[in-house]
């Protein structure tokens, strides 16, 4: 397809070729960008890092009763382990989803995404299973991690903040609109989200 | 115009043009490419015709009807004649899709090896540098459904996941 057709084809309105060109200059060598695996995460190397965190996030719970922390601690490691066998991905379903309902577990989320410093297709996977809650049972935890991740280093997990915004409800706009994003293509999701 | 549309998941197209460069990348290899993703050497499009007036909402419905999500969209159009020149056969295929309308649109590229869908990245990444895409946002989509419910493409709202379900239950639809 030409530039003229696509031209006709389409209004242009996104800025996504902008983005591309100025992602390739950064890019590495092909055969040492198809040498490194797209990020898989081992459990334990996920797990690693994050278990500290873990039990210090527990211990700051207090004086909850041990069985609470033992299905916390049980749901996070199933959470985590279906996050590690198998990236969130926009329009699939996620083993992952039905284990976010409903648990405590919310209350050391953000310790987690501390925890997933390396590993950001952990984070992002985590902001799309958030984007999938019935946010308004949720509250100002979820708001926090989506502020968080639209603060992100990383690109992709900045864009699934974005997309977990989609569900937020009345809160998202007034989020969105003091999001100024460098990425040409996420800052015009952004505004089609603010229209 | 006949294109073949396919989604994208926003940024996460990760297809680089510097892979032509690589002369018979495994398929296998290809394959962690996540957007990239092919079973048994295939990977499915669907085929539209620009000049119907309904394409943009059929692309979009086509992709909702093998979703199990209701999440943003991003699909990429990638001219037909392009793929011909690139040699790459295009099946007709079947698809269990919510939207029986739609089910003859399915098609499938086959007999796929690193070479074809290096090839295959480089046209979806062409449309994507050219502009030859759309989003929609889930509010969008769920316009689009509405659209599709009223234009009785999706004969029965119940055949629908959960959240497209609640959505278009949001809107009265049951």
């Amino acid at each position: 397809m030409t530039s003229e057709s696509a031209g006709d084809f389409y209004s242009g309105e996104q800025q996504r070729g902008t983005l591309r060109r100025v992602r390739s200059q950064n890019s590495q060598p092909a055969t040492e960008a198809f040498s490194r695996p797209v990020e898989h995460i081992s459990l334990e190397k996920l797990i690693g890092p994050a278990a500290s965190a873990v039990f210090k996030a527990f211990e700051d719970l207090g004086d909850r009763q041990a069985r609470t922390q033992l299905r916390v601690s049980s749901r996070v490691r199933q959470i985590l382990d279906a996050i590690a066998a198998d990236p969130v991905e926009p329009g699939v379903t996620h083993p992952a989803e039905p284990l976010l309902h409903g648990g405590p577990w919310l209350a050391i989320a953000p310790t987690l995404v501390e925890a997933f410093q390396e590993h950001s297709t952990a984070r992002r996977s985590l902001l799309l299973l958030i984007g999938r809650l019935d946010q308004s049972d949720y509250g100002s935890p979820i708001r926090s991690l989506i502020e968080r991740g639209l603060q992100d280093e990383d690109e992709f997990v900045r864009e699934a903040a974005v997309r977990a915004t989609e569900t937020l409800g009345s809160e998202a706009k007034e989020l969105l609109r003091r999001h100024s994003d460098a990425n040409p293509w996420i800052a015009k999701y952004v505004q089609r989200l603010l229209a | 115009m006949d294109v073949l549309i396919r989604k994208v998941n926003g940024l996460v197209w990760t297809s680089d043009r510097h892979v032509c460069d690589v002369a018979n990348v495994p398929a296998t290899l290809i394959q962690h490419k996540r957007e990239l993703f092919a079973r048994n050497c295939e990977l499915s499009f669907w085929h539209l015709n620009t000049t119907d007036p309904t394409w943009e909402d059929d692309a979009f419905l086509a992709l909702l009807g093998v979703a199990d999500r209701l999440d943003t969209i991003e699909l990429a159009a990638v001219n037909l004649s392009a793929f011909e020149a690139a040699g790459i056969e295009i099946e007709s295929s079947t698809v269990d899709t919510r939207f029986p309308s739609l089910a003859t649109l399915h098609r499938d590229a086959v007999k796929l090896d690193g070479k074809r869908l290096v090839a295959i990245a480089e046209l979806l990444n062409d449309a994507i540098l050219q502009q030859c895409t759309r989003l929609r946002t889930r509010e969008e989509l769920i316009e689009t459904l509405v659209r599709g419910v009223g234009t009785r493409r999706l004969a029965k709202a119940a055949q629908l996941p959960k959240d497209m379900k609640e959505a278009l239950a949001g809107r009265g639809i049951n």
